[in-house]
């Protein structure tokens, strides 16, 4: 009975259906897929980024949801309506392009006032309503000034403003900050989340750098070739990647080429090609007997200075290059059979005779067997 | 003499030798004009050395002159259709030769430009047979079909110079903030391409004011100004022409000077941005 009348509760309420759906989306242009049958949810409210290389369909994706391009199948759905039909000026969603687009005939005021004017709000109160949005970011003064006159972070916040004084159901953010230096992209970051949090708009944010997805987002969904490989919270991502791409795209991983001996309860035992037996967490379903690489970070690398032949799951090399970045030291060591491998400790964390740090001494390696990852050999996604 | 002395030498040349020729061609483009300019003040009957005295007396004959008065009301009329026409003509058919891909558009857009190298003569006489063909009696409408025809490439040029430069990212922003495509054009695209369009307007005028060829060809009973000179100068060289000529050349030195301030002003907004 309460179940029942919750359903009904749920499928009268709008407010429950998701910002954005993509059912199953697929973009082709000529021969070349751009985006391969592409499902996702994204919440009200969220702070969602697509990440990817340049060319994985994450623009595509974004021009989707716009309407600027229309999906050669599947569907597109904002807060439950379709928007098979729907050109991207009936839309909910507005957008802040890499090139910011502010129009240059007319002023940052009447720049952030376009979008009322066009759905017929009245002078005053588009003004009142623009001179708000300008405040907000910080651009108050600035009305009269054409976009010309503005630095690139300031072309960035009008932009911003002239997308968030329509509010719409979703804001959509094609690599906003790909323009500015680095000082000014953490700044705007921050500025971004505070934005977000305090508008409370959905936002849709593409970017092909992994550390500002991880410092912002509350979802990431990681994009490669056209496919959408994983969604999830920026530490989901991180610490249990599942596919081999995501572990390598976002931060950095030692790889170790090899076939899966056995395995049981989701840890794996892979025969390592001149090296031994290593130990891992599978991911999806493997054959035993197969290929597989299995991978990890070189955070997760323990690094001990000892002269006792290592032990199972350990492996044994000689430091070859130290290099000191502050509080975090990168070691690189050198195994046996040629192959290197990356270690990142803190700095005076690595156990053992502190006084040997050189180049050349010989080490042991070893992690947990649930921080490495186990992946097929031939994904290549 | 070393070799560094002959290039300090050649340099010294090269320092004097610059400046001489860019007065001497400034010489050679502005000599006839000040001439022209000058002996429309020159208190004799002939346009000729020496200067006899200082004379308003050709300017006054100018303003008796009701002949003049009508050619020139008949070629600002017909500079003014042809302007309207070939610059609208002109800036529609830009849009689809600078935006759409379709067959045969390179061709389309060489076709389009040709008439600008057509020699006046040849167009005229064309024009004149293909009139009298389809039956069309010589009127000023007839000019103006005949300027339209020879200007349009022009407009088209101009305006499609502006519409390559055009971001088209600024449409889909428009969009996006909910313009319709309607209202994109009007609010967006039109207003950055306007320095263009005028640009076009600006030089189709000037080319109808002073077109000859054509015109002589495809006139009736009303002439334009370029032909009333033309019937002035077969009775002999009169000063009346170069009061004419200077008014003339003062009006397109105003237009000139518009169009230079119109066009400053947008591309100071632009390089900014």
């Amino acid at each position: 009975m309460n179940e029942a009348l919750r359903a009904i509760a749920r499928s009268s309420d709008a407010a429950t259906d998701p910002a954005i759906e993509l059912r199953r989306a697929r973009k082709v242009f000529g021969e070349s897929v751009a985006l391969d049958d592409v499902s996702l949810d994204i919440e009200r409210g969220e702070f969602f980024s697509l990440l990817g290389p340049s060319g994985c369909g994450k623009s595509t994706t974004l021009n989707l949801i716009g309407g600027f391009e229309a999906p050669s199948s599947g569907d597109v759905r904002i807060e439950g309506r379709s928007m098979a039909a729907t050109p991207p000026y009936e839309r909910p969603v507005n957008t802040v392009f890499q090139s910011y687009a502010l129009f240059p005939h007319m002023s940052v005021a009447e720049n952030v006032e376009f979008g009322l004017r066009m759905k017929g709000v009245a002078r005053a109160e588009r003004q009142a309503a623009a001179s708000e949005m300008l405040r907000m970011v910080s651009l108050t003064g600035y009305e009269a000034r054409r976009p010309a006159q503005l630095s690139g972070g300031q072309r960035q916040r009008v932009a911003l403003a002239r997308a968030l004084v329509n509010h719409p159901s979703v804001l959509l953010l094609d690599e906003p900050l790909g323009a500015l230096d680095l000082k000014l992209r953490k700044q705007m970051q921050i500025e971004l989340m505070r934005l977000q949090r305090q508008v409370g708009i959905t936002f849709v944010y593409v970017t092909h750098d992994q550390e500002e997805a991880m410092a912002m987002s509350d979802r990431i969904g990681v994009m490669n070739r056209g496919r959408l490989l994983q969604v999830g919270t920026p530490s989901e991502i991180y610490d249990r990647p599942t596919h081999r791409f995501v572990m390598e795209f976002i931060g950095a991983a030692n790889s170790f080429e090899g076939r899966l001996d056995r395995q049981s309860n989701g840890i794996g035992t892979v025969d390592v090609d001149g090296i031994g037996q290593l130990r891992g967490v599978t991911t999806g379903n493997i054959e035993e007997r197969t290929r597989v690489s299995l991978l990890v970070r070189p955070e997760k690398m323990r690094l001990v200075f000892d002269s006792r032949p290592p032990g199972n799951g350990e492996i044994e090399g000689a430091i070859s290059h130290v290099s000191r970045l502050g509080f975090v030291t990168h070691y690189t060591v050198r195994l046996d059979g040629g192959q290197d491998v990356l270690c990142y400790r803190l700095a005076g964390s690595v156990e053992g005779d502190a006084g040997a740090l050189e180049e050349g001494r010989r080490v042991v390696l070893s992690w947990k067997e649930e921080e490495a990852r186990i992946f097929p050999a031939d994904d290549e996604s | 003499m070393s070799a560094a002395v002959l290039t300090r030498a050649r340099r010294r040349l090269g320092r004097l030798l610059i400046p001489l020729c860019g007065v001497l061609g400034f010489a050679f483009l502005y000599i006839p004009i000040f001439f022209l300019v000058l002996f429309s003040f020159n208190d004799h009957i002939i346009p000729s050395l020496p200067f006899r005295g200082f004379t308003l007396q050709w300017y006054r004959e100018l303003s008796y002159d009701f002949v003049m008065h009508d050619a020139l009301y008949n070629s600002l009329f017909i500079a003014f259709w042809t302007t309207l026409i070939s610059t609208t003509l002109g800036t529609l058919a830009a849009f689809p030769l600078v935006r759409r891909s379709y067959r045969l558009k390179g061709a389309s857009q060489l076709l389009v430009l040709l008439p600008m190298i057509i020699p006046h003569f040849l167009m005229g006489v064309a024009l004149l047979i293909f009139f009298s063909f389809v039956g069309v009696p010589l009127s000023r409408m007839t000019i103006i079909l005949g300027h339209v025809v020879f200007t349009m490439p022009f407009a088209i040029m101009v305006v499609s110079t502006r519409l390559h430069g055009f971001d088209r990212t600024l449409e889909l922003a428009a969009a996006d903030l909910g313009a319709n495509p309607r209202r994109t054009f009007f609010h967006i695209v039109l207003p950055i391409i306007m320095p263009g369009i005028a640009g076009a307007a600006l030089l189709v005028f000037a080319l109808s004011m002073d077109e000859f060829l054509i015109t002589y060809f495809v006139s009736g009973q009303k002439g334009t100004i370029t032909m009333y000179i033309w019937s002035l100068l077969k009775d002999g060289i009169a000063p009346r022409v170069n009061a004419l000529a200077s008014v003339l050349l003062l009006a397109s030195f105003v237009l000139l000077l518009i169009g230079n301030w119109l066009s400053s002003r947008t591309s100071a907004v632009e390089t900014r941005r």
